[in-house]
Parts: structure tokens; sequence; C-alpha cells
């Protein structure tokens, strides 16, 4: 898979499993899912569990800061610095 | 903090039994939607039988498989989360009275549901300071079934179990070993367990009642409405991961020699993205088949696991259990027990009827 597929499969991801319904017509990759209210403690776990299943990505807790998870756009560009990292 | 020098000599509960799901629909405590989101079996009930019982009940269980007696204690400590009895009376005096004695050093700790951590974290150093030789006792109970309280409806996704739990942490060998225990805050969080109301006058004092899924509730909205957003939840997350590393690190051990998770009794789906996103393991390493049924019993779930999984038989020489939790301020604890033993009592047959600890009943 390639970066780009990296994005756009985080970003139909985010929209389609975590965007409230409401928001999923103007959700793109530049949507703030912080100000939106879209992360909170538990769907910031069901994002990770998304990258770690399907992108083959362990996302390590240094990582898991707020800058990263600001967009799609941010958390798909942390995806591609830890993906050379991860073992497996 | 690594632990290697302290051991669990001894586990009690004292665990109503369940009042269904099902029957909690039927009755229309409970909505059918959330039954079908949250996949929850049961809760504990209690019913008139006062929390600090419940302690005692669990308490003299597991002082009694630990092979001590009262006066080879030095500590009791007595984690809560919801009324114990009357206002300004200390349930932990109730303990010593019937089972501890007065030489004991007794606090009560209101660390929400992460008092059990808060417990062993404390009782270590003090067992630490003092002579070889000696255990600290430590208990949690609650029970939900009183006004201002709707088990049923407390949390957005758990519903609330009655129970005591006790564990006699030893500075003597006993079947466990606790092998790191260690906690995190993010303070920046604490309003999402109070965002519903004031701070003065106290809400219980207006008769307000306990209900953390209008506080959250409440919490999300503001932060959504006023621009701040919902970052800090992000960094829940990440002490929680933190926690967790930190947990494995000073028990020396990594993610390959857990055998079980036992985190807060909470729904299915938070269940499973607690053990796979945080640790990749699947749900059945987790002690949900047994937590679904119980409901989330205050700060005692980690500990009732703990004494299901030995006693059952799903726990043995050898194996690891880490255990989370998640409380109000926010916290996130995270302790390792290794297994050093089958105890006799894991060896006994289990009573028939499902419910534990010397015939406590809804």
């Amino acid at each position: 898979m390639t970066a780009t597929d990296d994005a756009a499969a985080l970003t139909a991801f985010i929209r389609e499993r975590l965007v409230p319904r409401e928001l999923q017509d103007r959700f793109d990759e530049t949507s703030p899912l912080l100000e939106w209210g879209v992360l909170d403690s538990i769907s910031t776990a069901v994002l990770l569990g998304f990258i770690r299943r399907e992108l083959g990505v362990i996302v390590p807790a240094a990582q898991i800061e707020p800058a990263n998870f600001a967009d799609a756009r941010s958390v798909a560009a942390m995806v591609r610095r830890l993906a050379p990292l991860t073992p497996g | 903090m690594g632990t290697p020098d302290l051991y669990v000599s001894g586990v009690g509960v004292c665990l109503p039994e369940t009042v269904t799901v099902e029957h909690a629909v039927s009755a229309g405590w409970y909505p059918a939607e959330q039954a079908e989101l949250h996949q929850l079996g049961g809760a504990a009930v209690a019913g008139d039988v006062p929390a600090p019982e419940l302690a005692l009940r669990a308490a003299r269980s597991a002082l009694a498989r630990s092979g001590r007696s009262p006066a080879d204690l030095d500590l009791l400590l007595y984690a809560s989360t919801w009324q114990q009895g009357p206002e300004g009376w200390p349930p932990h005096a109730y303990l010593q009275r019937h089972l501890a004695g007065d030489r004991v050093l007794a606090i009560q700790l209101r660390q929400g549901c992460n008092g059990m951590f808060a417990a062993l974290e404390l009782a270590t150093g003090y067992l630490r300071a003092g002579p070889r030789g000696r255990a600290a006792l430590l208990v949690a109970a609650d029970n939900y079934g009183t006004p201002l309280a709707d088990r049923w409806r407390m949390g957005p996704s758990y519903v609330a179990g009655d129970a005591g739990s006790a564990v006699v942490l030893d500075t003597e060998p006993g079947f466990a070993r606790l092998r790191s225990v260690c906690s995190a805050s993010v303070s920046a969080a604490e309003e999402m367990h109070r965002a519903a109301e004031p701070l003065f006058p106290p809400g219980i004092t207006q008769g307000r009642a306990l209900d953390f899924a209008a506080h959250t509730e409440r919490y999300r909205q503001r932060a959504i409405g006023d621009g701040s957003g919902t970052g800090v939840l992000v960094t829940v997350h990440q002490r929680l991961a933190e926690v967790i590393d930190q947990s494995l690190a000073e028990a020396g051990i990594t993610l390959d020699d857990v055998t079980r998770v036992a985190v807060m009794n909470h729904s299915q789906s938070i269940t499973e993205q607690m053990c796979e996103a945080a640790l990749g393991l699947p749900l059945s390493r987790s002690a949900w088949e047994f937590g679904r049924n119980v409901g989330h019993c205050g700060a005692s779930d980690q500990i009732l696991a703990l004494e299901h999984l030995v006693a059952a038989g799903e726990l043995g020489p050898g194996d690891h259990l880490l255990m989370l939790g998640q409380g109000p301020g926010v916290v996130l604890s995270g302790a390792v027990m290794e297994i050093l033993d089958s105890p006799a009592w894991a060896r006994q047959p289990a009573a028939g009827n499902g419910a534990r600890g010397n015939g406590a009943r809804a």
C-alpha cells in the first residue's frame, strides 16, 4: 500500500466509523478532528486499532500527541514516519 | 515502580448475584438499544447489604486465604467511590472493629475506580519502610443501589455492579507476586467528571444524582462549542499507553509474557479497543466474559478478575496478569501480577449459584 493509499484509507475509515453522520458530507483530510470532537480517548483507540490492524503500524506512546491527530492528513504523515520502524 | 519484593498472599471477594441486562430491559431500567450496543450481561446487585459489609466479607476471605492473622497487619486501606454509610463516619473503622484491630493504620481512599491501584502503591511504600514480615490489607467496596445513583444509566458504556474485594499485600511469599504498579495523571481533563454541575455547593448536598454520562457529554459539548477541542482526550490515551509501557518495563516483562489483561468492566467494544489498540491482543485475552456479567464494580474490577481467573484455573503458575484502570482526575494506572502458585482455594470446586463470598444476595 502506498502513502497515498494509506491517507485515503485513513480518511475513509475516519469518515465512516468516527465522524458523526451530520458532518460526514463535509469531512475531508483537512477537517479538524479535535475541534470537531471526532477523537476522544476511545475513538483514538479505535483509530489506533485500525492503524495497527490494517496498515501494520504500531504507534508508540510518545507519538500519541494531539498534534499528530489534528486531521487525517497529520495521522497519515505520522503513519508514514512510523512505518519503517514497525517490526515485522 | 518495580515491586519484586512484594507478594499477594490472599485475595477475597464478596460478589452478589447478577441481575441480568435482559431483566433490566424488560423492567424498563436499561434501554434496549444500549443492551444491543454494549453486549453487557448484567450487574451484581447487593440489595440492602451495606458496602462496608461487602468489604468485611471480602477482607475476611482474603485474610483467611493468606494464612495471616489480624496481628500481622500494619496497614488497612479502604477504597471506595460512592457513599458508604452515614456522612462523616469512616467505613474502615468498621473493618478495624470487626477484623483488623486498632493497632493498624487505617485510611479511606477516595481515588475513584483506581482506588485499588492507589492502595497497592501506598502500601508498597509503607511496607518497605517498616519491619520485614508484615502485611497490608487492601479492600474496596461499593453498593450503588441507593437513591441518587442509577446503576443502569450511570455511565455512557457500562452498568454499575456492587462488590467487595480485598487483597493481602505481603512481604512474605504468597501465591502471586506484585511485579509492578504505577499511575499517571491528566489533570487537564479533571473537568470531564464534573462538567454538568458547579463545584459549590457539592451536588450530593443538593440531592443531585451521580451521573458520569451527563458530565462526559457536557464536557464534550463544551469542548466542541468553545473551540478548545478534544485533544486532551487524546492525551488521556497517550498516558494510558505510557502506563502500559511503564508497568511492563518495571515488571521486567514484555507484552509477549502477558497471559491475561484485566481492565474496567465496560462495554464489549471499549474492552476490545483497549485490548486491540493499546496492546494488540484479542478480546479473549481479557476478562471480558467474566466482567460483562458483574458490571463495573467501582475500584474492585481488576481484583475481582484476578480472583476469578485464579479460581477458575485460567491463571496458573508462571502466568502474568496485566491490570489497567482509568478513573476521574483523570488517572491512569497499571500493575502486573505474576502467579507463583495455585492456591488451595483455587483447587476447590466453585459454589454452584454464581455468587461468591459469604452469601451476599441481591
